[in-house]
């Protein structure tokens, strides 16, 4: 009997284009979608268990070995930092993370001469390392939620945070002013499960990395 | 009245802990089998110490461990004093110095704990136990394949069975990376990404250089380099050509041979990608894992020219568990109980609680009446087997404190040995 294999995805805007890219790839767990409130779905027939848990807390359950693959943002990965395979870049969950500041401010402001800045983010480590790189001391006022907030009212002066359309930002009159870095999601496994269960978990990476591609190709071919 | 807490203030020092029983029994009766299976592979234990000079130690660590030292100033001479962060140092230093003479190889083990700063959301120091073996003076894959297997060895005696040894070898990463033309900067990055196994970082940094092709794709599939034997045929036909790799896998390929021989290969995997451990490694690299704990229990590997740092060369190999991690990942509630609990009139208790003991079992007493509740509470707590009640007319009664099966005995039968005692043990 094969051992079976836990996955963690993600609640929230990456859930349904990871389903979609576990069913393309053979392993079916739309189950998912059909009760919000359901934390676990087997997929005994399979020999895979499906967890669905907070973004952010994917990579802890990987870490511990509670599952053995995850789905996990590059954002949270980099901001976490913790000891985790990161083998395959699954091209799902695209957005960017950026500074931005309020619309009137950008007109006299230049990044040049930033000195000591106030920010507010979800992201403190990142935040704190991307500018203490560029020379710049920062103080980092770590939010939950509504970022784009935190400017308005004089919390902070900027913010980093994630978009994908501009479509929040632009409504809250700010303007991204630097790119940090590009994210997208990508498939991590816990360090003991690769090595122990090596044949299904390189199965399972080859299917992906093989479906992973195909969509590529498809997507090239639409544009 | 007031309660007097340490509230946030903490009541020990970040990362420090206490034991407590059950934990301290499972960790004793782990480092009872593995010290018993290294002292009959021919290891000798050593106890190091505790404290070291800071540029002694420094000249036997690199990189992390160094970062993370607990340090301070010894008072008469000013100079800088650390607590070990590591114990294969230790060990280079010792036989360096005190058993350079002794006849070749040296093998040792130890139990001791060590302080290091840890990768955390905030970094700090923990204390960890370790118990580990060294073979120092041997060069060949013979020193290596004795570690594993004895590694395997002290795993099986203690009733493990699902388990993994990874090993890799250094040299093979090295020769890889080494014939790339390319800077430190992408290096460094092209490291993390192989760390990580992250095949597209790996592309990341390898799609801007011009290399050749077969290179490139050798370098992509490094990180799904791992299995079982047949990687090491795989990673030799990937790296045709290029010597020290290939010497490197040759080196795993005999390690191999000889595991095979001892019979524990069924317990060993290959992963040629793996690019973590500590800088003093040079050749075979190992960790373990146990199913169920998502990470390494134990590591270690070859360090050729760690005691050449103290003034003596020659070549070594070693590994060391965690111990507790060990205790919880492998051996839950099994060990540290305790047979009998008695109670009754106190001549009568004494005697056979002596008896008993003289019979090797454990027996606690009860020293102040306890009524029923107290007693099941105190057996539940402690891990006892079986109440005794010592009742009037030389009668006693016994319960099993898991089942609540109860039978009366004469005390005269338990001391005349007509009751057999030791069918109550579960074995």
């Amino acid at each position: 009997m094969k051992d079976r294999i836990t996955i963690a995805l993600p609640k929230g805007r990456v859930l349904k284009e990871a389903i979609g890219l576990f069913g393309k790839a053979g392993m079916d767990c739309s189950a998912i979608l059909e009760d919000p409130r359901r934390l676990i779905t087997e997929r005994e027939d399979l020999g895979l268990r499906f967890l669905v848990v907070r973004d952010q807390d994917v990579p802890t359950y990987v870490e511990y070995g509670a599952a053995d693959l995850g789905v996990a943002g590059r954002d949270v990965l980099l901001e976490q930092g913790k000891d985790l395979y990161e083998p395959l870049d699954l091209g799902i969950g695209y957005c960017r993370m950026v500074v931005a500041e309020p619309a009137e401010m950008v007109k006299e402001d230049d990044p040049s001469q930033w000195s000591h800045i106030r920010v507010a983010t979800k992201y403190p480590r990142i935040t704190e390392r991307y500018f203490l790189n560029k020379g710049i001391q920062v103080e980092v006022i770590r939010l939950y939620g509504s970022i784009e907030l935190a400017p308005l009212v004089g919390l902070s002066e900027r913010i980093v945070d994630l978009v994908s359309t501009g479509e929040t930002l632009r409504k809250n009159g700010l303007v991204e002013v630097e790119e940090i870095m590009e994210v997208t999601s990508r498939l991590i496994a816990n360090r003991a499960s690769l090595k122990m269960n090596y044949r299904r978990v390189k199965e399972i990476l080859e299917v992906l990395e093989k479906t992973v591609k195909e969509m590529k190709d498809d997507k090239a071919l639409e544009l | 009245m007031e309660q007097r807490g340490y509230g946030e203030r903490g009541i020990l020092p970040l990362g420090m802990k206490d034991i407590l029983i059950e934990g301290s029994m499972g960790m004793d009766y782990a480092e009872g089998v593995i010290s018993d299976i290294f002292e009959r592979w021919g290891y000798r234990r050593i106890i190091t110490s505790l404290l070291e000079y800071e540029d002694v130690l420094s000249r036997g660590i690199d990189g992390e461990l160094r970062k993370g030292l607990l340090k301070f100033i010894e008072h008469p001479t000013g100079r800088v004093v650390t607590v070990r962060p590591d114990i294969t140092p230790q060990v280079a230093r010792i036989v360096a110095t005190r058993l350079k003479e002794w006849p070749k190889p040296v093998r040792i083990y130890y139990s001791e704990s060590v302080v290091r700063s840890i990768r955390d959301q905030i970094p700090h120091l923990r204390e960890i136990f370790q118990i580990g073996a060294e073979l120092v003076g041997i060069e060949g894959p013979e020193g290596d394949a004795e570690v594993v297997a004895m590694a395997v060895g002290a795993l099986t005696g203690l009733g493990m069975r699902e388990f993994h040894i990874t090993i890799g070898h250094v040299g093979f990463l090295r020769g890889v990376l080494g014939g790339l033309p390319i800077e430190e900067a992408d290096k460094q990055a092209l490291l993390r990404a192989i760390r990580l196994k992250d095949r597209s970082g790996i592309m990341d940094v390898l799609s801007p250089l011009s290399i050749k092709e077969d290179y490139r794709r050798l370098l992509h599939d490094l990180p799904l380099l791992y299995g079982g034997r047949e990687v090491i045929e795989e990673g030799l036909k990937a790296v045709k050509g290029l010597e020290p790799a290939e010497k490197a896998l040759h080196n795993l390929r005999e390690i191999w041979r000889l595991l095979e021989l001892y019979g524990v290969s069924g317990y060993v995997t290959v992963d040629l990608g793996e690019a973590r451990g500590f800088h003093y490694y040079t050749g075979m690299v190992l960790e373990v894992f146990l199913k169920g704990l998502g990470r390494g229990v134990g590591r270690g590997g070859r360090y050729d020219g760690l005691l050449e740092r103290y003034g003596y060369d020659s070549p070594a190999v070693g590994f060391a568990f965690d111990m507790e991690d060990i205790v919880t990942g492998g051996l839950g509630r099994r060990a540290g109980r305790i047979d009998f609990l008695i109670s009754g009139d106190e001549r009568e208790a004494i005697r056979v609680a002596d008896f008993l003991r003289e019979m090797g079992f454990k027996v606690a007493r009860d020293l102040k009446g306890m009524d029923r509740d107290e007693r099941m509470d105190y057996c539940r707590k402690n891990g006892v087997s079986f109440l005794l009640d010592l009742l009037s007319e030389g009668l006693v009664r016994v319960e099993e404190v898991d089942t609540g099966r109860k039978a009366t005995w004469r005390v005269e039968d338990i001391l005349s040995g007509k009751v057999v005692l030791s069918s109550l043990k579960r074995g």
